[in-house]
């Protein structure tokens, strides 16, 4: 018969139980049953930084002392009947949570991504792999020749959808890649809002394409989601202070914002990248705005907004991936989504990975559940994501990772 | 010399037509390409129009904000790929 192993653990006692000579030094401190570490010192603890049904006979201005010690399993109901403890509190191990840095380096391909979403057992059980869905990739362009776009908008009209001149180092390409990989079945609309002519990536074309997004989507229902890996790296970005009416950073009010809430109303599903102004190694772009509260700007952190933070596949945080709250909404980014895997390029970075990762995922649920909307989508991937701590938001993995296979099962 | 890319919001209830040309006059040119996109009116309120135009440097905000039609502007900031190097 193998034995269990003593377990680590705090234990709560009363000093009003001790004699006062170990009471003063707790040199001579011994509990039956218990192995005390010598090495911990005793912690005072006020009795009203705890609540246990063990503490409650005791008054608001006693004190325990806490210890650490070993305890066989066999032991412990013992030690729960000792009148010298008060309360027996687990001391489990615990890790630094890693950070990766190192966006050039992949830790793994586009099929451990598709295992680690889930999405491989998704097609398995169900047999649907995104067809009949249209996932709009707002970006610098998705070359037609490599993917497959059946429509979206250019500012270019020698450049429409589809063309091959693409702009931002093939950046739409990537995430056109990235949003196939949860739904490779599916189609792309490719809104090019870095096909500007004459002038630089400005947010009205984002604006003009989430307008032309709705119409189409009015006419015949597509694109089922819209994918936007992109974004203000620093508030300075913004022409306008955030007390200023005509602001976009910080004013829900900003067209953009209020056309981004249309398109969600209308059926659509929008997902946005967080940013990379995570405090551990923002982007340079950043400057002084980096970590959190100062990383997530306009709709990007909008609370209906899907917003999406940075893991690798060994599930570390990217130290890049900006951190909420965002200027918008307090509990953002919402969960995190894959980046630094080998995809389109050797390896595919940033939250702009991240997101259509997320956005092909939620192509894939849509069409699944025909008639799911964006609130419930985001509640779904938020409540089923794979956290650390059940329940708890924090400001770099939102609700945790995303776990497709398991928000289908939330789904109706 | 036109600086600023502002987004301009109209009254829903005036033609863009008219707008556009009462803008036009004073130098204030809509950005090729964009078409005015109609907004959804918040509870009480009317539809708006919003378009993009480029501002000449001698009109400023709140010049812009008292033309008749004109609702509100807002910014137009930049934007970039959030990839990371």
């Amino acid at each position: 018969m193998i034995e269990a192993q003593p377990i680590s653990v705090l234990l709560e006692i009363d000093p009003q139980s001790l004699s006062t000579t170990v009471r003063a030094s707790m040199a001579d401190l011994s509990i039956e049953g218990a192995r005390l570490d010598a090495a911990f010192t005793p912690v005072p603890l006020s009795s009203g930084a705890v609540s246990s049904a063990g503490m409650a006979a005791r008054t608001a201005d006693e004190s325990t002392i806490v210890v650490r010690a070993t305890v066989a399993l066999e032991d412990l109901q013992k030690l729960e009947a000792s009148n010298q403890v008060v309360a027996i509190w687990s001391d489990p191990p615990i890790a630094p949570f890693p950070t990766d840095c190192t966006p050039a380096v992949s830790t793994g391909g586009a099929s451990d991504v598709a295992r680690a979403l889930g999405a491989d057992r998704l097609w398995a059980s169900t047999g649907f792999r995104g067809e009949g869905m249209v996932i709009g990739i707002v970006d610098g362009g998705v070359d037609g020749g490599r993917f497959p776009v059946v429509g979206g908008w250019s500012p270019d009209a020698s450049n429409p959808p589809g063309s091959s001149a693409v702009e931002w180092g093939e950046h739409g390409n990537m995430c056109a890649f990235d949003a196939l990989i949860a739904a490779p079945e599916a189609a792309i609309h490719d809104y090019a809002i870095g096909r500007s002519v004459g002038i630089g990536p400005l947010l009205s074309n984002a604006f003009q394409s989430f307008h032309r997004a709705l119409l189409q989507y009015r006419r015949d229902g597509t694109p089922h989601v819209l994918s936007n890996s992109w974004g203000l790296y620093q508030q300075s970005w913004d022409p306008f202070p955030p007390e200023h009416a005509s602001n976009y950073t910080h004013n829900p009010r900003h067209p953009l914002t209020r056309k981004m809430l249309e398109l969600l109303d209308a059926g659509m599903l929008v997902s946005f990248a967080a940013g990379n102004c995570g405090s551990a190694c923002p982007d340079d772009r950043c400057v002084r705005d980096t970590g959190p509260g100062h990383s997530i700007w306009g709709a990007n952190g909008h609370e209906r907004a899907i917003t999406v933070g940075a893991v690798n596949l060994r599930r570390d945080w990217v130290g890049y991936s900006s951190e909420g709250p965002a200027s918008l909404h307090r509990e953002k980014p919402d969960l995190c989504g894959y980046t630094h895997f080998s995809g389109y390029f050797p390896s595919d970075t940033g939250t702009s990975a991240a997101n259509p990762v997320v956005a092909g995922g939620l192509a894939l649920l849509r069409g699944l559940h025909p008639g799911l909307a964006q609130d419930a989508a985001r509640t779904a991937l938020r409540s089923t994501a794979l956290t650390r701590s059940v329940g708890a938001w924090d400001s770099r993995l939102g609700a945790g990772i995303i776990d497709l296979f398991a928000a289908h099962g939330a789904l109706p | 010399m036109h600086t600023a890319f502002v987004e301009c919001e109209l009254v829903g209830s005036e033609s863009v037509a008219d707008v556009s040309a009462r803008l036009a006059r004073l130098g204030i040119m809509p950005v090729p390409g964009h078409e005015p996109a109609m907004m959804r009116g918040s509870s009480g309120n009317a539809a708006t129009v919003v378009f993009t135009v480029t501002v000449p440097d001698s009109i400023d905000d709140a010049q812009l904000s008292n033309i008749p039609g004109v609702v509100a502007v807002f910014g137009d900031p930049a934007i970039g790929r959030l990839d990371s190097d």
